[in-house]
């Protein structure tokens, strides 16, 4: 399998997708906030470094400075992939509305998949012409990959 | 069961996302860096205050008075106390093209320690929702030091002196020991106490495991130096030297509890060079 790219889902999920190199055929894999976090801690760009390292950059980048609380507006991981754009926000996904009722749905999947779940989903209702994502679709989504 | 294995020999690798290259490169930088740096020592032990950072500072400080270029990696990310032993406390490292630059301290010692990037009083704090994973902080605890490894400037030096965090330490010995080519040995750093003894060779079992040489065995606060008469009262049994024969390692030096090495240390003073504990030291140094 090829790499082909990787695409920050949202804040501490990445995507990252390979493609065979014979038929084509991508394969997608969401990371969780603890996979991505490990990535990070290695201090590896995922697709190469295209600049220099600065010297204790994952040091000085990963300390929290005094006084600021927990996580609060500091994303650790936005050196992990250079030249990645900011993430989709949960309020404007690629093109495809959610009904407040499908969104509840999807914040009851575990933390871990969520973030797949919500990229196949959207996936499915862009193939069926959709712009929207409500509770039918959520059911046939349910059918379709609980099978 | 046969056709996984054909399709596994099948399967190739390809470093397409370029990590494998990054971390080739992040151990040759060490490397390219370390190589100038001729011997490189080690002083752990697997008991908690036992004065492995006391043993550290006057260790380099009588190699310094012996004319070496010395260095100090204060690899205690979590309780960095040498930069405030050498009278550095409020010192931070400098950064240029050639890397983070560290203070010097008392007779040129270089030091490099977390305590610079920290404001003074400060724990460390980690950025994600994850700073408390002991997984996730064994990882960034590692490359910490091997950035420290790899982007201080430390120049040339005759000798590097790695103090290490208190802890039989599963983790700090086997990834200094991986990361520090050509790595001299280590100093092991006790107490009397038959407690702390015991402690301290379950670490040397287990740096020598790691292929790390013992260099020797320091027995610090051994016994108590009488500001009066100056006579050192030593407290019963003889369990350093004990142990220093079980292992087949030489104890190195016999350093006493002694009023002016506390207050030195605590006001990063150093003693003067013709103090009794400095003559200590030197012999010490000079045995190395």
């Amino acid at each position: 399998m090829l790499f082909q790219e990787v695409e920050r889902i949202r804040e501490e999920s990445l995507g990252v997708t390979f493609s065979c190199p014979t038929c084509g055929n991508r394969i997608s894999m969401v990371t969780n906030p603890g996979e991505t976090q490990l990535v990070h801690a290695l201090g590896v760009k995922l697709g190469g470094r295209t600049d220099a390292p600065q010297p204790l950059d994952l040091t000085r980048e990963t300390l929290r400075s005094s006084g600021s609380t927990a996580g609060a507006g500091e994303c650790p991981f936005s050196d992990v992939v250079a030249g990645l754009q900011e993430p989709r926000k949960d309020s404007e996904p690629a093109g495809v509305e959610w009904t407040p009722e499908a969104r509840a749905r999807l914040e009851r999947v575990p933390d871990t998949v969520r973030p797949l779940a919500r990229m196949m989903i959207e996936q499915m209702a862009l193939q069926k012409g959709c712009r929207h994502v409500d509770e039918t679709l959520m059911d046939e989504a349910k059918e379709k990959f609980m099978e | 069961m046969s056709d996984l294995r054909t399709l596994l020999d099948k399967l190739t690798f390809h470093d397409d996302a370029g990590v494998q290259k990054q971390l080739v490169d992040q151990l040759l930088k060490v490397k390219t860096r370390l190589a100038r740096v001729r011997r490189k020592i080690l002083v752990l032990s697997g008991k908690g205050g036992v004065g492995k950072s006391a043993v550290t500072t006057q260790l380099a400080l009588a190699l310094a008075r012996m004319g070496k270029r010395v260095g100090i990696l204060d690899a205690d990310l979590n309780g960095p106390c040498v930069p405030r032993m050498l009278g550095l406390g409020d010192q931070r490292l400098t950064f240029t093209l050639d890397g983070a630059q560290p203070p010097s301290g008392p007779l040129g010692i270089r030091v490099a320690s977390m305590a610079f990037l920290l404001d003074r009083g400060e724990p460390i704090r980690w950025k994600g929702p994850m700073d408390l994973t002991p997984v996730w902080l064994g990882m960034m605890e590692a490359s910490v030091i091997r950035e420290f490894l790899s982007d201080i400037a430390w120049g040339e030096l005759d000798v590097l002196l790695f103090d290490l965090p208190p802890g039989a330490a599963a983790d700090k010995p086997p990834t200094i020991a991986n990361l520090i080519p050509e790595l001299e040995g280590a100093v092991v750093v006790s107490i009397p106490s038959e407690v702390a003894l015991e402690v301290v060779k379950k670490s040397v079992v287990y740096a020598r495991d790691l292929g790390i040489r013992i260099l020797g065995l320091v027995e610090n606060m051994s016994g108590t130096r009488c500001p009066h008469c100056g006579d050192t009262v030593h407290p019963p049994g003889n369990g350093a030297a004990r142990l220093a024969e079980e292992l087949g390692i030489p104890l190195c030096a016999r350093i006493p509890l002694d009023p002016d090495l506390a207050r030195s240390l605590d006001r990063g003073i150093p003693l003067p060079e013709e103090h009794a504990v400095s003559q200590l030291f030197m012999g010490f140094a000079r045995k190395l």
